[in-house]
């Protein structure tokens, strides 16, 4: 099934070390700068609409 | 339970010179706490593992981030690196497989930004046998068991585990009690039933309980005559704002100390009583807390209605999800250990022999014994 990880640029390191020990190096990750507890509503929206893009070619591109 | 999976070997290591150079080295490797350890040389791993029946190549768990394989060898070099007596062998292999079972889920507790350790709580002789303290200080320093198994454990999921800070340990602030968080119940002082007996093992049979926790919260209540005054106190100060049974429940631990268990008792008040009150009690105000963290916790929790200002934030589902032991010596002090929410659970599993039995004794373990 198409995966794809969204989070923070802060935790890529460990989410990248969680998914390799579990055998899935390819696991496609689209990050945004951390933090994002804290931010309005609106710069929320704001950073979503910037990954949208990234997250759908992850999504669709093969691996 | 029999362990039957196999793991690869340790390696050995040639270290040229002695104790500065050996602590030097794993220093710099990241393979300690910042504390010097014992190097673990080969006659000292042999004689730590002669504490146990386990072939040193089982693998007693899987630990995350890392998902290292945990075998009987590693556990006991960690061990001998913390300093702990080669007899503490089985405890610490009884600790592991209590961290390593999913229930407790390990990935979150390693991972996560919210400074939980892993408390381990012996109950059973085996804990007076091996000098756990649980009277006076029992949560602070002074005891080699309760300082190094605690350490050994820590030093297991960094080593195998790969929970190292900034990287596989993403705490934001950590804690003390990251270093060692190990204690026994103080069975001779609690007028109800011990923690193992209350979770169906018979008295004479040792356990660990594992829990993700924070470090102890003092409850100081000098002043209260009676049973229930004290409940209010200690209500009081578990419906705190800002912790992860609040966000999301879960099992927080009450550590009464002897006296206030004392008084609660005299007044006729049981254990699954004080755990109702903390239920109906133990809450914090929601017109206190802002709009978005009464969402927060609506997300988790479902028991919270953000818009009514009367609302009230309990910290468990339910009154039986409180645990509740005796520690400490004498005084007017308990303490709660606010854990990790309803991501982790705790698992309590018996000190026994490779093929399951439980242990009468530490010097049963012994593969001469």
């Amino acid at each position: 099934m198409p995966t794809v990880v969204i989070g923070t640029d802060e935790f890529l390191a460990l989410a990248q070390l969680e998914a390799r020990s579990r055998g899935l190096p390819d696991l496609p990750f689209v990050m945004t700068r951390h933090p994002i507890g804290g931010l309005h509503p609106d710069d929320v929206r704001a950073r979503a609409a910037a990954m949208v893009s990234e997250t759908l070619r992850a999504l669709t591109s093969s691996r | 339970m029999a362990v039957t999976q196999q793991g690869p070997a340790a390696k050995t290591l040639r270290v040229r010179g002695g104790f500065a150079e050996v602590n030097a080295l794993f220093l710099e490797r990241g393979w300690t706490d910042g504390l010097p350890i014992v190097p673990p040389t080969e006659a000292a791993v042999a004689e730590m593992l002669a504490w146990t029946d386990h072939d040193p190549r089982a693998v007693i768990g899987v630990l995350p981030p890392r998902q290292g394989e945990a075998t009987v060898e590693k556990i006991a070099i960690n061990a001998v690196m913390a300093g702990c007596e080669p007899r503490y062998l089985p405890l610490v292999i009884a600790s592991i497989q209590a961290i390593a079972d999913p229930r407790f889920n390990a990935d979150a507790m390693q991972a996560t930004t919210h400074p939980c350790a892993p408390l381990l709580i012996f109950n059973g002789p085996l804990a007076r046998e091996a000098g756990i303290n649980s009277g006076y200080n029992c949560y602070g320093q002074g005891f080699r068991a309760n300082a190094t198994i605690g350490r050994a454990v820590r030093l297991i999921l960094m080593n195998i585990g790969g929970g190292l800070p900034g990287s596989g340990d993403r705490s934001t602030q950590g804690s003390p009690a990251k270093y060692s968080y190990c204690v026994a119940e103080n069975e001779e002082a609690n007028p109800w039933e011990p923690l193992h007996v209350e979770l169906g093992y018979e008295p004479w049979i040792s356990t660990v309980t594992a829990l993700a926790a924070e470090g102890p919260h003092n409850i100081q209540d000098h002043y209260s005559n009676t049973g229930e005054g004290i409940l209010r106190t200690i209500a009081g100060a578990m419906g705190q704002a800002g912790s992860n049974n609040i966000l999301s429940h879960g099992t927080p631990l009450l550590t009464l100390g002897p006296e206030h268990a004392a008084t609660l008792a005299r007044d006729g008040i049981s254990k699954s009583e004080i755990k109702r009150y903390i239920y109906e009690h133990a809450r914090f105000p929601a017109r206190r807390l802002s709009h978005e963290a009464l969402l927060g916790i609506r997300e988790r929790v479902s028991d919270v209605d953000p818009d009514d200002p009367e609302a009230t934030c309990g910290i468990v589902d339910r009154p039986e999800d409180v645990l509740v032991i005796v520690a400490g010596g004498a005084g007017k002090h308990s303490s709660w250990q606010p854990t990790f929410g309803n991501f982790v659970a705790p698992v309590t599993v018996p000190i026994a022999r490779a093929d399951g039995t439980p242990l009468r004794s530490l010097t049963e373990a012994r593969r001469d014994a």
